[in-house]
């Protein structure tokens, strides 16, 4: 087979077992001219039904034909975190309202768990990503 | 249906963390990202190669989308409020956070992208499914061959997936004429319209999205099919009356789906009446043949395109 042509990458996070051509799969495989959205929402339901109720990354590759294929990443730290410190949803306040704790441990877990799609040059760099996610939502970071 | 369309750029020590902040809010179905940064992780097959384009970028820009039901001004500062969050957690959102632009979007603007490359596909030896706008020289090559015309719209099945391929091809070589046939989970209409142009006498199509029915009803109707196809909405069988029962059903939609409705599907079916199953891959074929043997099934026919699965099964 001859090696294809990468024109696009797509990225989205959007709920397991639940895609539908609705945004932002819709909008950003039609803008990337993939033809079968239904197509690619089938296949990503399919391959996410175990994990409903998780909001899960995916990395769609666009080939010059318009033909796709697609990487599922580890759940968002956000998600990771709310498993971690037990909670359904983070705080609307996050200075004022603290809704939860992790500990520092849970934190490296998470980051390590997370280093490939964070970006992160370290391990001390994708920690400290995963402690902004933790206080933005209002989960405290403890010893 | 239309909708606001939010983007902001931020770094991509802040993406993660904004569209955490982004997804908690009421009617966010979902977060784009926009941007690579130097360490992505490379496509997952060998050979592939990457567009000049696809270049790290220094930031990512993260978009949602609102229906547009929701006030614009409100929208804008959702987002500041999540950019401010983000900040205050100590991440660096990058200068250009504060710059937030929503614009309206039309649904037609993605939903009709795909028609130009819509073609006839051809199923097994007798049938073929086609856009309704196909021009009479694309099907000019499958001469003899029944004609399915779908007007794929924003429902499921549309042709091109390996399953309804798959599954319409069974169709075509087990429904004999007279035949009473349910399909579950229509999406198009395709497999009930299939089912009918191999005779079956008379077929119950449901979906439990209204836009399904809606586009299974217009396909339908646009096969000369309305007097056999009786298009219904509802959740698996509740659409059913108490006394119908059926030679053949089909569902064709997602593993779990499809276990839940085997146990409820045997009384619905007459003896040595026939199950129809697709809509998941090899690695869990086994939990649904399992759910089958359980409920008094027997496998009689497999098909395997790619990664998915169809599985024919007869009530014994």
């Amino acid at each position: 087979m001859l090696p294809k042509k990468v024109v696009k990458v797509v990225k989205l996070q959007i709920p397991a077992g639940k895609a539908t051509p609705a945004p932002p799969v819709g909008p950003a495989l039609g803008q990337a001219q993939v033809g079968n959205i239904m197509g690619f929402c089938k296949e990503f339901n399919a391959r996410t039904a175990d994990q409903v109720g998780l909001i899960i990354p995916v990395v769609i590759y666009v080939y010059e034909d318009r033909s796709y294929t697609f990487e599922l990443k580890t759940p968002p730290a956000s998600v990771l975190l709310k498993k971690a410190a037990g909670i359904e949803s983070g705080s609307a306040e996050p200075n004022r309202v603290k809704v939860g704790k992790v500990t520092r441990a849970q934190v490296r877990e998470i980051a390590e768990q997370k280093m490939q799609d964070l970006n992160a040059a370290s391990i001390e760099a994708a920690m400290r990503m995963v402690e902004g996610t933790a206080r933005s939502m209002g989960i405290t970071v403890v010893d | 249906m239309r909708w606001w369309h939010v983007r902001v750029r931020v770094t991509h020590e802040a993406a993660d963390a904004l569209s955490a902040v982004l997804q908690s809010y009421p009617d966010v179905q979902g977060v784009q990202m926009e941007g690579v940064s130097p360490g992505e992780v490379r496509p997952p097959r060998f050979g592939e190669w990457f567009d000049e384009q696809l270049t790290p970028t220094p930031d990512v820009e993260v978009s949602v989308y609102v229906p547009e039901t929701h006030d614009r001004g409100e929208i804008e500062q959702r987002v500041r409020d999540a950019v401010r969050r983000v900040r205050e957690a100590g991440l660096d959102p990058g200068p250009q956070a504060s710059d937030v632009r929503v614009e309206r979007v039309d649904e037609s603007e993605w939903k009709d992208a795909w028609r130009e490359q819509y073609h006839p596909i051809p199923i097994g030896r007798s049938l073929v499914i086609a856009p309704v706008w196909a021009d009479p020289a694309d099907l000019e090559p499958y001469r003899g061959r029944r004609v399915i015309a779908i007007e794929p719209g924003m429902a499921f099945g549309t042709g091109h997936h390996q399953t309804t391929q798959m599954c319409a091809e069974i169709l075509a070589d087990v429904v004999r004429p007279g035949m009473r046939v349910v399909d579950v989970g229509t999406g198009t209409g395709v497999l009930a319209i299939a089912a009918a142009l191999a005779g079956a006498e008379r077929v119950v199509a449901i979906d439990l999205d209204p836009v399904a029915v809606s586009a299974a009803i217009d396909n339908v109707q646009k096969n000369g099919l309305a007097d056999r196809i009786d298009v219904r909405q509802g959740d698996l069988l509740n659409a059913l009356r108490p006394d119908e029962t059926f030679h053949l059903a089909v569902a064709n939609i997602l593993r779990d789906v499809v276990i839940a409705l085997v146990p409820q599907v045997r009384p619905r079916l007459v003896d040595g009446g026939m199950l129809l199953t697709s809509g998941y891959i090899e690695s869990q074929r086994e939990q649904v043949e399992q759910a089958l043997r359980h409920h008094g099934f027997s496998v009689v026919r497999r098909s395997h395109q790619d990664d998915w699965v169809s599985v024919l099964a007869v009530k014994r």
